[in-house]
């Protein structure tokens, strides 16, 4: 292909009716669009009576990666259809099947811990978990503490009357191969059966 | 040691739910759910996720609903 260093061509059309059909048939295409100028100014305006843009990516891995680096950014998205859904992630995991949700029970002495509802993050995942709960089973009152524990360490902690339970508002996080469990500890008197839940989703990275 | 097909389901990640009970003897019968396999894994184990892990027990609990309601389903018009 000839190289045009200064190539510049002015497409005007005007007309009742333009059709500009592009059809490429190869093995491999590749269209690279590289702007590198001091301002640039992409302006694609669309108006009809019926607007159709179909986007189909279908691909065994898509990575749609957007960066926008502005002092200010506007982001308006309009959606206005009965089939249109935007799903937060814990909701999008759960419709994907990848939520998770381990629930156990063990018997704690007087002033003494059990570890509940454990699991350990298996191969290629990530797991953030959204919440636990936990409580002793018991009908007066007693101090209870629920402790999400990540690898050994206690990230999350909740004391209650008899139980405790909480929705994390950031999820935490916990990565391939580190033991994650709800630690439940109970002052009641007496050895009590204590029940625990921590649950969330996981993100399992393609390999 | 190699897995079981429970381990394997719980460490590499084919599960949705999962139940513990803790036994007094420190052992726990586990029971994983969900995810794509449509049946469900029962096991009793010692040491969970420890170093010395050992499935005692285990055994693969039938897919689909019971069959009960899987008559109630196809009576329906609504069986898979």
């Amino acid at each position: 292909m000839a190289d045009f260093p200064d190539w510049t061509r002015l497409f005007q059309l005007a007309g009742t009716e333009i059709t500009i059909p592009i059809n490429i048939e190869a093995s491999d295409v590749t269209l690279p669009v590289s702007i590198d100028a001091a301002t640039v100014t992409l302006n694609i305006k669309v108006v009809d009576s019926s607007i159709q843009l179909p986007v189909s990516i279908q691909s065994s891995s898509v990575t749609m990666y957007v960066s926008i680096r502005s002092s200010v950014v506007t982001i308006d998205m309009n959606f206005t259809d009965q089939s249109v859904a935007v799903f937060d992630a814990a909701k999008w995991f759960a419709h994907e099947a990848a939520q998770i949700s381990v629930w156990g029970y063990g018997n704690a002495l007087d002033n003494s811990s059990v570890q509940v509802a454990s699991r350990a993050v298996p191969a290629n995942t990530t797991y953030f978990i959204t919440g636990i709960g936990g409580g002793a089973w018991i009908n007066t009152d007693c101090v209870v503490r629920v402790s999400l524990v990540i690898a050994s360490s206690v990230v999350a902690l909740l004391m209650g009357r008899a139980g405790a339970n909480a929705t994390f508002d950031t999820p935490m996080r916990a990565t391939t191969g580190q033991t994650v469990y709800v630690l439940i500890d109970q002052l009641s008197g007496a050895e009590r059966t204590c029940y625990g839940c921590q649950w969330g989703y996981d993100e399992v990275e393609e390999e | 040691m190699p897995l079981t097909p429970g381990q394997r389901r719980l460490y590499g990640g084919g599960y949705n739910y999962m139940a513990q009970a803790r036994q007094p003897d420190g052992t726990v019968v586990i029971m994983v759910t969900g995810g794509r396999q449509p049946i469900g894994h029962l096991m009793h184990v010692r040491d969970l996720w420890g170093e010395h892990e050992e499935v005692l027990h285990e055994e693969v609990l039938p897919p689909g609903p019971p069959p009960w309601i899987q008559d109630r389903l196809e009576q329906a018009g609504r069986g898979p």
